[in-house]
Order: C-alpha cells, then sequence, then structure tokens
C-alpha cells in the first residue's frame, strides 16, 4: 500500500497537508467565533460600567453590571495582559524567522528561533496561569463564592471560557512547536520538510491571531 | 514573502526587514490599543465610549490582517488560499449580526393596542436606562418561568 | 480456510487470507479510503437500526391515547435520541462512507489526502455513539430532546449523568465530521487527476464540497455551544452562559444551535442531491441538465443556509423586523432548491429512461422531496410558522425532508454502487418491492401528521388528545410497515450476495465518471496507471449511445 498520496495533476498548486491546515483553522476560526459571538450577545445586554467603576448598577436582567477585568479584579491588570500579548507577537515574529531560516536551510540558527517560540509560548502560559490561579483564590472562581460577586456572571463564564480555550490553544501550538523543535535538533526536519514547518507556523500565527481579538474584546472593551 | 538571502551575514536574521517592520507595526498598535481604554496612562482625558470600541475594533482588525497576510504569508499565497482564509470571517460575521439581541420595535397600530396592552401591563415599567426588549425574551427572564416554558413534561399535566 | 475477495476486498498479506481475525484487523488499521467508507456505511447502518428501534417505540406509544406502553420520563429520552441516532450517527456518518467509497476515485486520486486522519476520524465515531445511547445503560439518558435547549438542559432540570455523556458525544461527532470535511475538501480540491478542472468534477463530488464547506463553518459553532453548556453543567456556580438564574440567556444558545444545525440539514441533504446528480443522468441516458447552475444553485443553498437559522426560533421573541428579514432569506432558499428539481425534471425530459430501482429511489426522492420543501416554506412565513411551530407539521415537515429526502438518496446510492463497491448486483425484483414499500409507507407515516399539526398536536409528548387518535393509528402502522420493509433490503443485501452476480466495470453501462472505468470492486490503488480524465461538452442533445439500441 505504498501509493504516492500528494497533489495531482490539477492541484491549487499547495501542499496537501497545508491545504488541510487552512481549511482546519477555518474550523477552529468558527469555533472560537462561536464563543465571541456569545460574548458579544451577553456583554450587549449587561448594562456598561462607564470607565471601569465599580457600580451597583442593576439591569432588568437582574445581572449586575459588566466588569473591566484590568480595573476590577486586580492583578490582570492591563499591563500585564498587555505584556503578555507583547510576548506573543515577539513568539510570532520568532517562529516566522523558523521558516526563513528553514527555507534557506540554517537549521542550526531555526533550532534556536523554534527554542525562542516555545519559550514565548510558556511563558504566555505561565502569566495566564497566574492570572486564573488569582481569579481562583483572591476572587474564587470556580467556587461557590463565584456565584456572590457583585459583577455579571456571564463576564466569569465569558472571560474563563475565552482565555482557557485560547489557552488550550497555545499548549497545543506549543506542543507542536516542541515537535518541530525535537525535529530540528534531531535532523529530522530539514529544508525538504518546509511545509511542515509553514504548517506549524500557520497554526501559531492563528493562536497569535486569536489572542488579538481576544485581547481586544476582553480585555480592552 | 521575504527573500532571505542577503541577510546571512546579519545576526540571527533579526534584521529581516519586512518581518521586523510588521512586528514594530504590531508592538506600535498594541501600545495604542492599551492607551486608548486608559488614555490617563499618558495624561489625556478619557475618550468618548463610541470612539474606544470602534477605534479598539478598527486597531484590532488592522493588526489582525496584517498578522494573516504577512506572518501566515496570505499577501504571496495562491489565489485558492485566500477566500478559504477569509471564509470565517464572513460568516462569524453573520452570526455575530443574527444573534445580536434585536430589539423589538413595532409600531402597533392604535386599534390594536388594547389587544396588545393587557398581557404588556403585568410587567410593569423598568426603569429608563433599560434597553426594550421583546415581551416574550422580558417574560424568558426569571428561572422558574423559563423553566416551564421549555418544560413540556410539566405543563402536560395540567391539560 | 482462505479468504478470497476481489479488489480491494482482498486481504493485503498472507497471514491476514488465512485467519478471519487478522482480516478484520486489517480493516480496522486501513488507510484506504474505500475500506474506511464502507466501514462508515455499515457504522451507519447500526446507527440507523437503533435510530429506527427507538422511532418505532414512539410510534407504539402514539398509537393509541393514554399512556399504555412506558413512563412519561423514557419516553421523553425517545425523541432527543431517535434524532441524535438519525442525525449524528446515521445520516451524516452514512454520507461521508459514500463520499470515502467514491469521492477519491471520481476526481482520479488514488486515495484521501490524509488516510490517517480519515481513519481517526471514523474510529471517534463509534466511542462517541457508545457515548451518546450509554444513558440508555446508566438509566438516566437525557430527556431534552436533540436541540437540548437550556436552562431544561442544565444540571437543574437534568441532573442525569447520560446528558453530559451525550454532550461529550455530540462534540466528538463535531470533531469527526469537521475531520472528515478537512479530508474531503484537500482531496476534491488538491488531488484532481489531469484534465480533472473544477468545473468538470462530477456533482457528486462538487456536493460533498458544499457539505464539507457547511461541515467546517457550522459544526463548530455547536461545538461552542454544547461546550459552554458542558461547562455550565459541570461548573454550576461559576460558568452561567445560558442560565437566567446568573444573568444568561437561554436564547443564545438557541442561536448557536441553530447556527449549525440550519446548515445541517443542508448537510444531510446535499449529498443526497449529488447521488440523485450522478444517478439521474445515467438512468434518463441524457447528461444532467444545467452542470453549472446545479453547481451554483449549491452554492447558493450554502451561502444562504447561513443567514436564515432565526426561523426555527419565530416564537422566542426576536424582534420583529429580524423575524421578517429571517423569513425572507428562508423563502429564498426555495430558488436554488426549485432550480435543481426542475434541473432533474428537465434532465428525465426526453431521455430514454430505465426504470431500474436506483433511479426508482430517485424519483421517489424528487416526488416527495418538493412535498417536504413546500411544507418548509408554509413554514418559514412567520406567523403561520407561529401557529404550526413545535406542532407535528414540523414533525412531518421534518421526516419528508430526511426520510423522503435523505434515505431516499442513501438507499439509492446504496443500489447504484453496491455493483461498485462489492462488485455484485443487488437483485432487482426485491429493490423494487423495497422501494415501493418504502415509498408508500413513507407517506402513510407522515403525510397525515401534517393534518395533526395543523389540528393542534404538539410534538413531544407521550399522550394527546383522544380526537387524534385515528390519524395516529395510520401514523403508527405505517411505520410499523415502513420498518418491516427494510427487512427486504437486509434480505437483498444477503440474497445478492450469496448468489454472486459479478459485474464488468460499468455495471450500469452509461456511467461515465471515472469510478465507472475501474474495475468492480476497485484494486486497493483503484487505478493502476494515472488517469486523465478527458473534460466532457455537458450539452443537452443527444442521448448517451446506449439509448440508441
Ligand atoms: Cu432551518
Amino acid at each position: 500500500m505504498s501509493i504516492a498520496i500528494g497533489p495531482g495533476e490539477e492541484s491549487l498548486g499547495v501542499d496537501n497537508g497545508k491545504l488541510g491546515m487552512w481549511t482546519f483553522l477555518v474550523m477552529d476560526a468558527m469555533t472560537f467565533a462561536g464563543f465571541l459571538a456569545g460574548y458579544a450577545r451577553l456583554r450587549w445586554k449587561a448594562p456598561l460600567d462607564g470607565m471601569g467603576q465599580a457600580s451597583e448598577l442593576v439591569n432588568t436582567v437582574g445581572s449586575t453590571v459588566w466588569p473591566n477585568p484590568y480595573t476590577t479584579f486586580g492583578v490582570i491588570g492591563i499591563q500585564l495582559t498587555a505584556f503578555n500579548t507583547f510576548i506573543l507577537i515577539c513568539s510570532s515574529v520568532t517562529m516566522v524567522h523558523v521558516l526563513s531560516d528553514v527555507a534557506a536551510g540554517r537549521i542550526k540558527r531555526a533550532e534556536k528561533w523554534c527554542l525562542a517560540t516555545m519559550i514565548g509560548g510558556l511563558f504566555f502560559l505561565g502569566i495566564q496561569g497566574y492570572e486564573w490561579t488569582h481569579l481562583m483564590q483572591v476572587w474564587g472562581f470556580f467556587s461557590e463564592n463565584a456565584a456572590a460577586l457583585p459583577y455579571n456572571q456571564n463576564f466569569v463564564a465569558t472571560f474563563l471560557s475565552l482565555t482557557g480555550f485560547h489557552g488550550a490553544h497555545v499548549a497545543v501550538g506549543v506542543m507542536f512547536n516542541t515537535i518541530l523543535y525535537l525535529g530540528l535538533r534531531n535532523g529530522k526536519v530539514g529544508k525538504e520538510q518546509y511545509t511542515f514547518v509553514e504548517i506549524a507556523g500557520l497554526y501559531w500565527h492563528f493562536v497569535d491571531l486569536v489572542w488579538i481579538l481576544v485581547f481586544t474584546f476582553v480585555y480592552l472593551l | 514573502m521575504a527573500n532571505s538571502h542577503e541577510e546571512e551575514k546579519l545576526w540571527f536574521g533579526l534584521l529581516n526587514p519586512l518581518y521586523m517592520w510588521i512586528w514594530i507595526a504590531l508592538i506600535v498598535l498594541t501600545i495604542v490599543e492599551v492607551i486608548i481604554p486608559e488614555p490617563e496612562l499618558i495624561g489625556m482625558e478619557p475618550f468618548d465610549r463610541t470612539f474606544t470600541v470602534v477605534s479598539l475594533i478598527g486597531l484590532a482588525l488592522v493588526k489582525t490582517v496584517l498578522v494573516a497576510a504577512y506572518y501566515m504569508h496570505l499577501v504571496g499565497e495562491r489565489p485558492a488560499i485566500i477566500p478559504i482564509a477569509c471564509a470565517p470571517f464572513l460568516f462569524s460575521i453573520f452570526l455575530t449580526v443574527g444573534l445580536f439581541p434585536y430589539e423589538d420595535d413595532v409600531q402597533v397600530p392604535a386599534r390594536y393596542q388594547k389587544v396588545i396592552k393587557a398581557p404588556a401591563a403585568a410587567e410593569g415599567g423598568d426603569d429608563a436606562k433599560a434597553k426594550p426588549t421583546s415581551a416574550l425574551e422580558k417574560k424568558a427572564n426569571p428561572a422558574n418561568e423559563v423553566a416551564s416554558l421549555s418544560q413540556p413534561k410539566k405543563e402536560n399535566d395540567t391539560k | 480456510m482462505t479468504i478470497n475477495a476481489p479488489g480491494y476486498l482482498s486481504p493485503l498479506t498472507k497471514e491476514q487470507s488465512e485467519s478471519w481475525f487478522r482480516y478484520l484487523m486489517s480493516w480496522f488499521y486501513s488507510g484506504d479510503a474505500k475500506r474506511i467508507g464502507i466501514m462508515y456505511i455499515i457504522f451507519s447502518a447500526f446507527a440507523g437500526f437503533i435510530g429506527m428501534a427507538l422511532s418505532i417505540m414512539i410510534r407504539a406509544e402514539l398509537a393509541t391515547p393514554g399512556l399504555d406502553l412506558m413512563s412519561e420520563e423514557f419516553y421523553m429520552t425517545l425523541p432527543g435520541m431517535h434524532a441524535s441516532a438519525m442525525i449524528f450517527f446515521f445520516v451524516i456518518p452514512c454520507y461521508a462512507g459514500f463520499a470515502n467509497l467514491i469521492l477519491p476515485l471520481q476526481v482520479g486520486a488514488p486515495d484521501m489526502a490524509f488516510p490517517k486522519l480519515n481513519l481517526t476520524a471514523f474510529w471517534i465515531l463509534p466511542f462517541a455513539g457508545i457515548l451518546a445511547f450509554s444513558g440508555y445503560f446508566l438509566s438516566n439518558a437525557p430527556q431534552f430532546g436533540w436541540t437540548g435547549y437550556p436552562p431544561l438542559s442544565n444540571s437543574v432540570y437534568s441532573p442525569q449523568l447520560g446528558a453530559d455523556l451525550w454532550l461529550l458525544a455530540i462534540a466528538l461527532v463535531g470533531t469527526s465530521s469537521t475531520m472528515g470535511s478537512v479530508n474531503f475538501l484537500a482531496t476534491a480540491f488538491n488531488m484532481r487527476c489531469k484534465g480533472m478542472k473544477i468545473f468538470q468534477l462530477p456533482l457528486f463530488t462538487w456536493s460533498i464540497i458544499v457539505m464539507s464547506f457547511l461541515v467546517l463553518v457550522s459544526t463548530p459553532v455547536l461545538t461552542s455551544a454544547v461546550l459552554m453548556v458542558s461547562l455550565e453543567r459541570l461548573f454550576p456556580a461559576t460558568f452561567y452562559f445560558f442560565s437566567p438564574q446568573g444573568g444568561g440567556d437561554p436564547i443564545l444558545y438557541q442561536h448557536l444551535f441553530w447556527f449549525y444545525s440550519h446548515p445541517a440539514v443542508y448537510i444531510m441533504i446535499l449529498p443526497g442531491f449529488g447521488l440523485v446528480n450522478e444517478i439521474i443522468p445515467v438512468f434518463s441516458r441524457k447528461p444532467i441538465f444545467g452542470y453549472k447552475v446545479m453547481v451554483y444553485s449549491m452554492l447558493a443553498i450554502s451561502i444562504l443556509g447561513f443567514v436564515v437559522w432565526a426561523h426555527h426560533m419565530f416564537t422566542v421573541g426576536i424582534g420583529l423586523n429580524a423575524r421578517k428579514i429571517f423569513m425572507f432569506l428562508t423563502m429564498l432558499i426555495a430558488i436554488p432548491t426549485g432550480i435543481k428539481i426542475f434541473s432533474w425534471l428537465a434532465t428525465i425530459w426526453g431521455g430514454s429512461l430505465s426504470f431500474k430501482t436506483p433511479f426508482l429511489f430517485s424519483l421517489g426522492f424528487i416526488a416527495m422531496f418538493t412535498i417536504g420543501g413546500l411544507s418548509g416554506v408554509v413554514l418559514a412565513a412567520t406567523p403561520v410558522d407561529i401557529q404550526l411551530h413545535d406542532t407535528y407539521y414540523v414533525v412531518g415537515h421534518i421526516h419528508y425532508v430526511l426520510v423522503a429526502g435523505s434515505v431516499m438518496t442513501i438507499f439509492a446510492g446504496v443500489y447504484y454502487y453496491f455493483p461498485k463497491a462489492f462488485g455484485m448486483m443487488l437483485n432487482e425484483r426485491l429493490g423494487q418491492i423495497h422501494f415501493w414499500g418504502t415509498t408508500i409507507f413513507i407517506n402513510v407515516t407522515f403525510f397525515v401528521q401534517h393534518y395533526l399539526g395543523v389540528k393542534g398536536m404538539p410534538r413531544r409528548y407521550a399522550d394527546y388528545d383522544p380526537e387524534f387518535a385515528f390519524l395516529n393509528a395510520v401514523s403508527s402502522y405505517g411505520s410499523f410497515f415502513l420498518a418491516a420493509f427494510q427487512i427486504v433490503f437486509f434480505v437483498n443485501i444477503f440474497y445478492s450476495m450469496k448468489n454472486e452476480k459479478r459485474v464488468g466495470k460499468n455495471p450500469w453501462v452509461d456511467g461515465n465518471t471515472l469510478e465507472w472505468t475501474v474495475d468492480s470492486p476497485p484494486d486497493h490503488h483503484q487505478f493502476h496507471e494515472p488517469p486523465v480524465w478527458t473534460p466532457i461538452e455537458r450539452h443537452h442533445g443527444p442521448h448517451s449511445p446506449s439509448a440508441a439500441e
């Protein structure tokens, strides 16, 4: 059963794997779209909090105001998360360097860039883990106390689900990059496996791209 | 895609011009994004809410397009990939626009108002800040009423 | 003992030909799209059997007024589990099976683009199926229907473990079908043989492309909704998306759910359209009428299908203007669908017809699907829908679309491709008996439901007003006979397998796509040398060569 499976004569001119990754990303993007659209609707129905002032305003739904994550919950200050965004953007730029170095055959250099990308991803996860533990310990998310917060409960749900789902994607991306890194080290990934690197890159940049949207909608707006 | 042959000698290709310019642009945009909701950071007056929302979404989209176009190499990609990449944007807009909580802005003709008023009166007036929602949506809010609405089993024995 | 089978059914090694266990294992680990396709279809037949058994229980309970066979609690599980068996484990996997079997052959590819992904996508399904139905063995299957609307489906009103497992299963099925879709798209776009330009693709392949696109865009939204419900159930004090106690919004779930489930209707019918598109020209011995229009109407259906979902929610209190827009867009879908119906009729018109079983099923499909489509237009009208919402009219409509639509095309496809898949014909006489029994009793079962609905009989209840007794009895006995006639189908398969009637490459004589140029059953590699597709000029002119006889 050793048949060569690859693009046929009338292909779109891209590798199968790349086309597969792009179509997978369509699917993944729509999953985030489901969460983000749900967030948009819940958020729209909640009353506004002015400029981050905690207010006791209660709307007709019976829910309280939408909290402003960076002023309300202390540690997830906007600076920390902005720094996290910065790290993810940096790890995105290191990832393109992996690709351009692999394309040029400079595997040693690509290996270092790949390591930097992994560290960036882990750093991001670390900061997010810190945020989550803070929210759980100080504000009692995931415990009975969460229901007693004087803020809109939908914030807790949408915040945790969006950042959690994104964090899971980062974790998968880190694993993907680890495989790539080991491949580069063991010489399994060379110039010929350019497409594999490109696919790993596509996934990683997509995670970055989604974070740009999540950061804007969840933290900044 | 950036040609990487010239900067062979440069340190780790850090000066690869296109990627680094995009990187700088992303970082600058992020800084702008952080300042818009909290202009106090650089001693400015708070912005209007509408301006904040529109500009933040605009900036986020610009960043998204930059990442997709240059880091995911859409600019140099085969034309067939581009519609695939754009599809989720289109359909997530369909989704978001479609599930927006539209208000029921019906103008009830005067001769029907008596009929419609009767159930609506039970709900009482809400404070001015609350957005008018449709009668059913309002009714759906208290927990136990929803339970009975969507639990046919319970309704069954009243027959 | 040796296992002898032709083509891709043959054992690959000597050990496999000597032991049934090894032979079976070689199927289970196979990356061959044809084998995976057959496994999909067999799995879906099992699921279809379970779904049918559940529906027989529903109809048995409803045959007479009053609660006579089961408790209300048990009855409440039936509609939802019947729907999930039929939708998620029967129709969608069955079409995935046809796509695996036929699509690589039609585009001239040696296999699917990602064989391992393909196998993974298949093997997720049995586990998801076990999860979804394990509620019955834990004696607490979910009672909230296949829609799973919160707050009914949250941990307060549905504390059953079976409900959690069901939600997990739905997420898994979604994953499986998106994996399949990634594969179909990559194969259809990227692995076409020489000459197979995008507008030369056979219409079945086109329908799979459109279906995969629908799956890719809509299924993840259901997954997100299901994840939200699961989070709400698992961490009730933290996550409030939909539950009004925490200021959540139950209607949000309905939006997300129907954003998937309306396109899901097209996911469940477009491959059927594709199969009919293949069958009708062959048995009319004429090229398909309006090839490009067929493609464009499928694309139009797929785009429009994403902007109509709120027609399932006309009674939940969304704004009137929004309802008007959704009503208009829903009615718009009748146009591309009508184009397809009329193109099939135009293909049949003036052809020299050969009334073999696949063609009969296709004709039955066209006739009855039109009824389902028209009652859909009726339901799309907001004022009418407010009256008919959650009545048996909706049940009648959906069954005319899914039984008279999807199931009829599945049978048409099975009769049509059975010679290709196994190298032997199905018995024609038994096939015709099966066709007439199925067609007549579909109408007996479901047509009266329209009338019941208009008279106001609500769906999903275990009991009803004795006024409806007669028509319910008609519907119930119709469904028993409908189920009984499916036995003919299985008898046919075993009978035909026993009296092997071997066929050549092109048993239907007029098949002109690439799958009819290879052996029946195809070899492991399917094409011995890279195929070349001679672009065909699709015209409305003279008949195929064999029609002149
Ligand atoms: Cu629909």
